[in-house]
């Protein structure tokens, strides 16, 4: 039961690092691409640490507890900073003067049909 | 008369370059088990050091018992290289004067909040447990003057300086070197060699190794500090370019 548990965790974990990896890449601009890289990173990175602190619970024993409370605290720390690093990133490219990306096309496409 | 003084740099560096490079030869073969690294002191080392001062953590018993002179001039030299860049910086005269923008949002402030008394509760633990976990005082000082340093970027540096005058940080830092080499004049006067913290057993009345184990710690409290306050400093300095109130 645990097994299936932190497979399922891991797997989905990954998973949400590749959409990370690839909303990175292929996103228009810089807003929509930090977006992409703090809320899949948290999140996958969440997921992947609680499925090793579930898998390290299985030994039962003291010391396997102390490693699992080490990684929670791991999470709280990333659910914490992630965010917030990505907050004032988007905050600062705002203020040099980034603004969100429109589609070009479609506003083109919106004042030529209003020709 | 410039070129002539080039000329010479080029042939001393040309000269050295040849001793270094001549000194290749001599070094032994990389892994080889009969090395003289392998054959001397780090046999000991390993062997001695978990019932000699109760520190699993061979490195940290290595760099603050075994080697601690070495240890005690790399913090001094810390404290030297973060006079270094004071006086470098003092001597610009820059006089345009400092000025910030601190645009810091709500939500940055409290989660900086948040973060900072976790991040220096971490950094107390790693000095703590460096004899049984990589750690110790130089990792302590570095985490503790990052946790200042968010202070100053989330804050803005003129608040940090408020709660942090410089004057009493070189203070703090300078504490540290001598707390480092106060541990080393009290076991001189006990009547053992300089830094030799079995010396303390008459005043901390415990067990030798254990002895060992606490002048380590209370070595590591010093350098701790040391290396806080002048990665503190230099960072201060380096952003105001020199433009702090003294």
């Amino acid at each position: 039961m645990i097994e299936l548990i932190v497979k399922i965790l891991l797997i989905s974990g990954t998973f949400f690092f590749l959409g990370t990896v690839v909303g990175l890449i292929r996103f228009p601009d810089f807003f929509t691409r930090v977006h992409a890289a703090s809320k899949g990173d948290t999140l996958s990175s969440i997921m992947l640490l609680s499925g090793l602190a579930i898998y390290n619970l299985s030994e039962n024993s003291f010391d396997s507890l102390l490693v699992s409370l080490k990684i929670v605290l791991i999470i709280a720390f990333v659910f914490i900073a992630s965010p917030a690093a990505a907050h004032s990133l988007t905050e600062a490219g705002f203020l040099a003067g980034y603004r969100p990306w429109t589609n070009d096309l479609v506003d083109e496409k919106e004042k030529e049909e209003e020709k | 008369m410039f070129k002539v003084s080039r000329l010479l740099v080029i042939l001393l560096l040309l000269i050295f370059g040849f001793f270094l490079v001549s000194g290749i030869g001599e070094l032994p073969l990389f892994g080889n088990p009969s090395n003289p690294v392998h054959k001397q002191a780090g046999n000991y080392y390993l062997e001695h050091a978990e019932i000699e001062m109760e520190s699993p953590n061979v490195v940290t018993a290595v760099l603050a018992d075994y080697r601690a002179v070495d240890t005690l001039l790399e913090t001094t030299v810390v404290l030297l290289a973060g006079f270094a860049v004071m006086l470098v910086l003092f001597s610009t005269g820059n006089i345009s004067k400092f000025e910030e923008v601190v645009n810091s949002s709500y939500i940055l402030k409290i989660s900086t909040k948040l973060l900072i008394p976790p991040v220096q509760l971490f950094a107390l633990y790693v000095l703590a447990h460096g004899h049984h976990s990589p750690g110790g005082g130089f990792q302590c000082g570095v985490i503790l003057g990052s946790s200042l340093i968010l202070q100053a970027l989330v804050f803005g540096v003129k608040e940090t300086l408020n709660k942090y005058p410089p004057k009493r940080i070189i203070n703090v830092a300078i504490f540290g070197v001598l707390i480092f080499y106060s541990i080393g004049l009290i076991c001189f006067i006990q009547g053992g060699n300089f830094l030799d913290y079995s010396q303390l057993q008459s005043i901390l009345s415990t067990t030798e190794s254990h002895t060992r184990s606490l002048g380590i710690l209370f070595v590591e409290i010093g350098v701790s500090l040391t290396v806080m306050s002048v990665i503190y400093l230099m960072y201060i300095f380096l952003i105001t370019k020199g433009e702090v109130n003294n």
